[in-house]
């Protein structure tokens, strides 16, 4: 049977590619990994002393190569972990499992034009992009944005590859991007793209807006996935437990720690797969997935990234 | 058959009251043959603060005059249908292939309730439908009416009245 | 015990299609439950039932492999248009020929074999006398382009959907023995709009449901469901084109020949996302057993019986079996204690 469950990849590589960004090259074990389109991340499990961590990841690598999956892991400090075990606990040879790649931000083939946005870290979706914009010979423009003190990866590169097509705004440099002077005077078919902080994600819709560019032509993946909270506790009333979610873990991850299985697939509230019913508890719903009549109704929630908005809720698990 | 006595048929286009869009630096309005009344009010309503606005009768979809409307059709412009049902959907699917996104391509309802009909037996599109059974002028054979529609072929699914009992052909009716 | 393909058996005029006892054993019965419930029912698409069963391989054959691809053949003879591709399709066309030929070279190589050296590749069919060798991607070197190619040598219809603008198109497919719909239709449709005529499921929101479910399937997890209908007749290509020709037999059922007439026509599904395309392929496949020869299991006859007594009117309707379900209900209610 052709299926793929986890797949269990060895680090070959590790590069410091930017002062906060590590680059990690994985190959399977066995056999060979799958092609994939551009834009699919995969979920990488991370066995930490305390919790296991599952971090979504882009993939940066050439779609078509099926040797070896690149990804790119911004150390966040403030965050709950993942990336930090990845930075300080990986190392060259160490086993990882990963997901089989998914894709939530194909690129719009038909467009006539692409433009990218990439703030800091949100370059690595736009690196498997380009080796099939080249080979597709669609037109497009890559407008980065970093701060080299801490990220930048691949910005000398990209802009020597590309040369005018590639625009690098190093904020540490004073250098900025005046977004409105990007999207204006753009032909018929351009679509837009961006992945980056909210902030970025923000700015570009509201540029959209402001100039009367049709919404559907504005494409968007946050990387950022849960992010901290308020502790809470949850009562799971099927199986007669209650658990902690402490304030820098999510509801699915607390799930997860006691061993209740929930599919899942981008920890980011855009996929849907780990919905839950919620019997009691009012809810506070950072997703992107459930429509305000859902979120509304309070029955249910993303809980890969939403949380309790008082101190408990009751699920039907 | 299993598209008999459809009702509310998820395929079938609903067609709203069609606004302006206020944020559009072009406002191009194509009716097919002649411009109706509701469109010239649209037209006249039109105020455009900085944009232009432009207003054409065509043919058809490969009308030269359409194309060079839409050769300069900008970003954010928005393009206002009237017609047959037929025309509407082609020209849309026109636009549409030169890059314009679902939203700037706004279709004012059908000016007539005339369909054109999908016969799955032979793919014949006959036009001019208003009641049901409908002969096909492809095949002859006498054609229920659904509302199963096709954008691609601009036309209705139908399919022969009487195949499991040539003795039982359904009463006529009109389609709305 | 693998079924092996048999001889060349008819779908039309004499009707010569039977099934072996092994074949009914192994029928993918799709009623769970006494009463009739419409649900979404996917499941991950995982070998269940152990050797032999219909769900042993990623693609199941079967016995009447040498009649459904002759079926095929001749449906495709007279309607070449029962395969249609978009021109933006044929990157997802070859994924599902390298999906489906190294999938039967895996699990069938008594009758498949296939040999890769890089893009060069030789496809061997030994069921079909077939030996190819073509360049991957490259559709010139293959004798029809990648879809119409391994479709005829793959029982089931295919349709592949194409993902974008937050839906999925159904932009290409090789559909020779669908339950009542036509490709040539259909051609171009998003998700919800091929779903239109469909009864009951558009208000419960259960093609919206299934619709993001699919969005978001991920590289080798296929999926699977199981839908169903009853034909007249063993009669494979009930499709919309040659209804005027098939309807006739749903005024033909009787008392007396229900048993034999009828036949519960299952559709395994399974949905798979192409890895470099993006698109997502459905095929369907499809198996016909008699009531005659289903009721021969009495634990199916006790809820085929109760199944269809308490079907809804709209599934009746939208089925098209109203002019024989109350035939089917009597005939199977004698094996059902509870009568």
């Amino acid at each position: 049977m052709s299926t793929i469950d986890q797949i269990d990849v060895k680090v070959v590589a590790i590069e410091q590619v930017a002062p906060m960004i590590k680059a990690f090259t994985l190959e399977p074990l066995k056999g060979e990994l799958t092609p994939f389109s551009a834009g699919a991340h995969v979920v990488v499990e991370m066995d930490g002393s305390e919790q296991r961590y599952r971090n979504a990841y882009s993939l940066m690598s050439d779609p078509n190569d099926n040797r070896q999956y690149q990804i790119a892991v911004r150390l966040q400090e403030t965050s709950r972990g993942g990336s930090i075990y990845m930075h300080d606990q990986v190392a060259l040879g160490d086993e990882l499992k990963i997901s089989p790649p998914a894709n939530l931000f194909a690129p719009a083939w038909r467009a006539k034009k692409h433009i990218l946005f990439a703030g800091g870290v949100g370059i690595t979706p736009f690196l498997s992009y380009l080796p099939l914009f080249k080979q597709r010979e669609v037109e497009f423009e890559l407008h980065y944005l970093f701060r080299s003190h801490q990220t930048g990866a691949y910005s000398a590169e990209l802009a020597a590859e590309f040369g005018d097509q590639c625009c690098c705004y190093d904020a540490d440099q004073g250098k900025r991007c005046d977004i409105a002077e990007v999207m204006s005077g753009q032909p018929l078919g351009t679509h837009f793209y961006i992945c980056g902080p909210e902030s970025l994600i923000e700015a570009v819709r509201a540029t959209a807006e402001e100039m009367g560019i049709p919404a559907s032509a504005i494409h968007w993946e946050e990387f950022a996935g849960a992010k901290p909270g308020l502790p809470f506790k949850v009562e799971l009333s099927r199986q007669g437990i209650e658990l902690d979610v402490a304030a820098d873990s999510s509801l699915l991850e607390a799930l997860e720690g006691a061993e209740v299985d929930i599919p899942n697939l981008c920890r980011a509230g855009v996929c849907g797969q780990c919905v839950c019913n919620v019997t009691e508890g009012e809810v506070e719903h950072r997703d992107s997935y459930l429509s305000d009549t859902e979120k509304q109704s309070g029955q249910v929630i993303m809980p890969c990234v939403s949380r309790a908005a008082g101190g408990r809720l009751v699920l039907d698990i | 058959m299993q598209t008999e006595q459809l009702n509310g048929v998820a395929s079938k286009p609903a067609y709203g009251p069609v606004e302006l869009n206020p944020k559009s630096s072009f406002h191009l309005f194509v009716a097919e043959q002649l411009l109706p009344k509701a469109m010239e009010c649209l037209y006249d309503a039109c105020q455009p603060n900085e944009g232009r606005k432009e207003k054409a009768v065509v043919e058809d979809a490969s009308d030269p005059e359409l194309r060079n409307l839409l050769a300069t059709f900008p970003l954010n412009g928005t393009l206002y249908l009237a017609g047959t049902e037929p025309f509407l959907w082609r020209v849309a699917s026109h636009a549409r292939a030169l890059g314009l996104c679902p939203e700037q391509i706004r279709l004012m309802a059908p000016v007539t309730r005339e369909r054109h009909l999908f016969c799955c037996h032979c793919h014949t599109i006959t036009e001019g439908v208003t009641y049901s059974p409908y002969a096909c002028s492809g095949c002859g054979a006498m054609l229920e009416v659904t509302d199963h529609f096709s954008r691609l072929h601009g036309a209705y699914f139908s399919f022969q009245a009487n195949a499991e009992d040539s003795a039982d052909m359904p009463e006529q009716r009109e389609v709305n | 015990m693998r079924v092996a393909p048999k001889e060349i058996q008819s779908f039309r005029d004499d009707f010569t299609y039977t099934n072996s006892a092994a074949a009914i054993e192994r029928f993918p019965f799709p009623f769970p439950e006494d009463e009739y419930r419409y649900s979404v029912n996917i499941e991950a698409h995982q070998p269940k039932g152990g050797e032999g069963s219909a769900f042993e391989h990623y693609i199941d054959i079967d016995e009447h492999y040498l009649s459904e691809m002759a079926e095929r053949e001749l449906v495709l003879k007279d309607m070449p248009n029962r395969c249609l591709v978009m021109e933006h399709m044929d990157l997802a066309c070859w994924e599902m020929l390298e999906r489906y030929m190294v999938s039967l070279a895996e699990d069938y190589p008594e009758h498949f074999t296939l040999t890769r050296d890089g893009d060069s590749w030789r496809w061997e069919n030994k069921l079909l006398h077939i030996d190819d060798h073509f360049t991957f991607g490259d559709s010139a070197t293959l004798p029809r382009p990648p879809l119409d190619y391994i479709g005829r040598q793959v029982q089931g219809d295919f349709a592949l959907m194409d993902q974008r603008e937050g839906n999925l198109f159904m932009d290409a497919g090789m559909v020779t023995c669908p339950a009542d719909w036509s490709l040539a239709f259909d051609a171009g449709m998003s998700f919800d709009e091929w779903h239109g005529p469909v009864p009951m499921v558009h208000n419960e929101g259960i093609i919206d449901r299934a619709r993001k479910y699919l969005m978001a399937l991920p590289v080798g997890q296929p999926v699977r469901r199981l839908n169903w209908t009853l034909t007249v007749n063993a009669r494979m290509d009930t499709s919309s084109e040659t209804y005027n020709e098939w309807g006739h037999e749903r005024a033909s059922i009787t008392p007396e020949n229900v048993g034999e007439k009828i036949y519960l026509r299952v559709e395994v599904q399974v949905l798979d996302r192409m890895p470099r395309s993006n698109a997502v392929t459905i095929s369907i496949r499809t198996y016909l057993l008699s009531l005659e020869d289903l009721v021969t299991n009495k634990a199916w006859a006790v809820r085929m019986h109760r199944t269809m007594k308490t079907l809804p009117e709209a599934l009746i309707h939208y089925k098209g079996l109203t002019r024989f379900h109350g035939m089917v209900v009597d005939y199977l209610a004698q094996f059902d204690p509870a009568n």
